[in-house]
């Protein structure tokens, strides 16, 4: 390889006919598509077909870890996985952590892609050289954690893992699978993907290790990152907490969204019932880390009270989940929270789709919309005897959870009547920010304009989940991570203001594509003031041993971008699709009061107003103001041109 | 300088940025088969548990070894391989109770923490404490303090 970083190979499984084959990473354009996120995008333009059915065996699973997977730089443990996903149509990258991504590289593999559709259960062992498709005739029918255990117990407990549960098994659409127990990725439903496939997991560890350009480079930053970590005032405090670090910001001053949306918790409940003291007495057992993480923050959480005391699980985004379940459910206790996760986690099921579906549920239910004929005689509310009913209904394809597991559209297209008016979402899939709460800044935006659908992992620049913070701090991001004079011009007018459409642009590709191509850095935003846009490329280069910039990288993320976009236009997406839920533009109550939509710096929006926004995004991004897709003059810019036909 | 490495599971998140640090400097690549120490994924007692040669004051391996190939550095109180002498018979690897030597995947000679000549890198690229390098009474005092600490965390809970 003529980079440091890489691997060096792609391992192809078809399922269909029983065979692998590998190619050399060589052979694809490194120098367009630098590799994870982006790569993943070039192979599936070839691989899945605009129009193919998700659970066909022609859908592709592909997994991607960029250069820096595998190596000892900081936050460099984040792969990709590309597939169409069957609850919302769309062609989009997922990303996980764990241990996962630098097993498959030390053990050869840059991409690993998997067509077909097994005849019976297998899972796919990789161990360097030695590939195999077992039977998993043990494995159906077993949990994400049991399935994990013995496939640990088998091949070792430092052993890359990604499993599924029943309720992947089953093809319900809103699962995803597990990386080692506790990690999501493919929210749309790769659980049902894999279940499609007869796949129930992929095991994988390897002993080549990875070879970097700089050795004592990549030595010196690593150690300096960690020492500036463990300076920093707040770095305990962080891991201490995990996720929860941020949950004074959630419930006072963000807050959580309950009541399908239409009023956001109590902050005197939230703190009474899932305050951080509650959290850490009776809930925190151990913090576990993704690999070259400083801030790891995911929870080993074992419950000390109550009749499930004793029950352990593994949790990531820990204070989301209390989001989810508490303010959503409202199922009123950690304990039943954390019950409710674990079944989630153990049956394979998204905790962040049942949730939401299961708000718009009760809602419509109380609405007279769906009555007790639709819900086989049971009574809907936000409790937990409800959710209990509901998510076991949706793990086990019964019921109003039967339909409730296609998601918002096929529950939609179900439901009928007027159902529609009281979904909140994008593109089929839930929001996760309410903009009404947090303001309309371009986490909550990139909602609207993520190919993915509501999925929000993507579009914060900097100062995450704060408000009225100054307009230069953003401009400070925009300026470190090489954004053009000229670009910032427009984004800042003047010094208190940012318009948001043409930020997220920004965002998108820094987040969302260049930091999964290249395997640095993590959208959970713990590490962000230490893992600087100079640090990020420096690190870079003493890995691969190219000399670039950050706004140099950011062409590979705005390249990345673009061809995802690509993917989803063929596949019918367009402005249409990028829809902002009417919702946002009615008022949320919040302790009495009446909160309406506003951006940033406090100005009302309306639907115009987002529209304009929305013109002004395309507008940035050189697309297509009427379609929202990319123009050819774009693509050719971004030396896309083998993919022009996508656009039509 | 001369010291111990101190470990403390509980802290330890499994993140391997020791590992990854031991096998980047000791074998120039990003490797944990290279890693002269390793940590053990253990959920179901609740915790990860960072191995590392405790540079034993009677060493089993030094003991054992046909060729002498073992031998104390005195400034930084590790036992040390030298790789010219060791003729690869693997008896050190048998004899230690602790995991603390193993053979090296690339060379076919014995490989064991050398504790980075007195300023351990494992140590340094721990974000989480659970490893940490420090003269044998400072350890005694570090480890009292914690206790301490677990205890009245305890008690707090007790009153409450």
């Amino acid at each position: 390889m003529e980079f440091g970083g890489y691997a060096g190979e792609i391992l192809f499984v078809d399922l269909s006919k029983g065979s692998f084959w590998k190619e050399k990473t060589d052979n694809l354009d490194l120098k367009r598509f630098i590799g994870g996120y982006s790569i993943n995008c070039r192979l599936a333009y070839d691989l899945i077909h605009p129009a193919v059915d998700p659970l066909s065996p022609e859908n592709a699973i592909i997994v991607g870890a960029g250069p820096m997977v595998g190596t000892s730089a900081p936050v460099s443990s984040k792969i990709s996985l590309m597939t169409k996903y069957p609850m919302t149509g769309t062609i989009t990258n997922g990303s996980v952590g764990g241990l996962f991504g630098l097993q498959m590289k030390w053990a050869g593999y840059d991409h690993i892609v998997v067509t077909g559709r097994a005849k019976n259960p297998v899972y796919i062992k990789i161990l360097d050289d030695d590939i195999e498709i077992c039977e998993a005739t043990l494995l159906w029918g077993k949990d994400v954690f049991e399935t994990t255990d013995m496939l640990w117990e088998k091949y070792g407990g430092d052993s890359g893992v990604m499993a599924i549960g029943k309720a992947g098994e089953k093809m319900v659409y809103t699962t995803i699978a597990l990386v080692e127990k506790m990690s999501s990725i493919g929210k749309g439903g790769l659980g049902a993907v894999m279940g499609s496939k007869n796949l129930k997991a992929l095991v994988v560890k390897g002993t080549k290790g990875v070879k970097v350009q700089d050795p004592e480079r990549l030595q010196k930053l690593t150690l300096e990152f960690h020492h500036t970590v463990k300076a920093d005032p707040n770095h305990q405090f962080l891991i201490d907490m995990g996720t929860m670090a941020g949950f004074d910001a959630w419930a006072k001053v963000q807050g959580f969204s309950t009541k399908n949306w239409t009023e956001k918790l109590p902050v005197e409940e939230a703190y009474r019932l899932y305050g951080p003291d509650i959290y850490e007495k009776r809930i925190r057992y151990r913090r576990i880390s993704c690999p070259t993480c400083p801030v790891g923050c995911k929870d080993h959480v074992k419950l000390r009270i109550g009749p499930d005391s004793g029950l352990e699980t593994f949790v990531s985004s820990f204070y989301g989940r209390v989001e989810n379940w508490a303010a959503r459910c409202r199922v009123g206790s950690y304990e039943l929270n954390v019950k409710c996760q674990d079944f989630a986690n153990r049956t394979g099921l998204c905790t962040h789709s049942i949730t939401a579906l299961i708000d718009w549920a009760v809602d419509l239910y109380k609405k007279g919309i769906i009555t007790k004929e639709d819900t086989g005689g049971l009574e809907l509310s936000w409790d937990f005897e409800t959710t209990w009913v509901l998510i076991n209904q949706i793990a086990e394809k019964e019921g109003l959870g039967k339909i409730l597991g296609k998601g918002y559209l096929g529950a939609i297209e179900e439901i009928g009547r007027g159902c529609e008016e009281y979904a909140v979402h994008v593109k089929g899939i839930e929001t996760l920010y309410d903009p009404r709460l947090n303001r309309l800044s371009s986490a909550e935006f990139a909602q609207v304009t993520n190919p993915r659908g509501g999925h929000p992992a993507i579009g914060v620049t900097t100062n995450y989940m704060t408000r009225d913070r100054p307009a230069h701090e953003f401009q400070k991001w925009c300026e470190k991570t090489g954004v053009s004079e000229e670009a910032i011009k427009r984004i800042f007018p003047n010094q208190n203001y940012f318009n948001v459409g043409k930020l997220t642009k920004y965002a998108e590709d820094w987040w969302g594509a260049l930091s999964n191509s290249i395997g640095l850095g993590c959208g959970g935003h713990r590490v962000e003031k230490f893992l600087g846009a100079q640090l990020f490329s420096d690190l870079f280069t003493a890995v691969t041993g190219i000399e670039t910039t950050p706004s140099e990288l950011r062409v590979w993320g705005e390249r990345a971008f673009n061809l995802c976009k690509v993917l989803n236009v063929r596949a019918g997406f367009s402005r249409k699709d990028d829809k902002f839920p009417p919702h946002w533009f009615e008022p949320i109550w919040v302790e009495g009061k009446e909160i309406k939509l506003e951006d940033y710096f406090r100005n009302p929006l309306n639907s115009q107003d987002c529209e304009r926004l929305l013109d002004d995004y395309y507008e940035e991004r050189g697309w297509d103001l009427k379609k929202g897709i990319p123009t050819k003059e774009t693509l050719k810019r971004l030396k896309l041109d083998d993919v022009i036909p996508g656009i039509g | 300088m001369k010291g111990i490495l101190l470990v403390e599971p509980e802290k330890c998140t499994l993140c391997k940025a020791c590992e990854l640090a031991c096998s980047l400097v000791k074998a120039k690549e990003c490797n944990p088969t290279k890693s002269r120490m390793g940590v053990v994924r253990m959920f179901e007692i609740g915790l990860n548990i960072p191995v590392v040669c405790r540079q034993c004051t009677k060493p089993l391996c030094a003991d054992v070894c046909p060729t002498g190939a073992i031998v104390r550095n005195e400034e930084t109180g590790a036992m040390v391989v030298d790789t010219d002498i060791c003729v690869g018979c693997q008896m050190c690897t048998i004899v230690c109770p602790l995991a603390g030597i193993s053979m090296d995947p690339s060379g076919g000679v014995a490989m064991k923490c050398d504790l980075c000549n007195g300023d351990p890198m494992c140590v340094k690229n721990c974000s989480y404490g659970a490893i940490d390098f420090l003269p044998v009474s400072e350890a005694a005092f570090k480890k009292r303090r914690e206790a301490i600490l677990k205890l009245s965390k305890a008690l707090e809970t007790i009153v409450e």
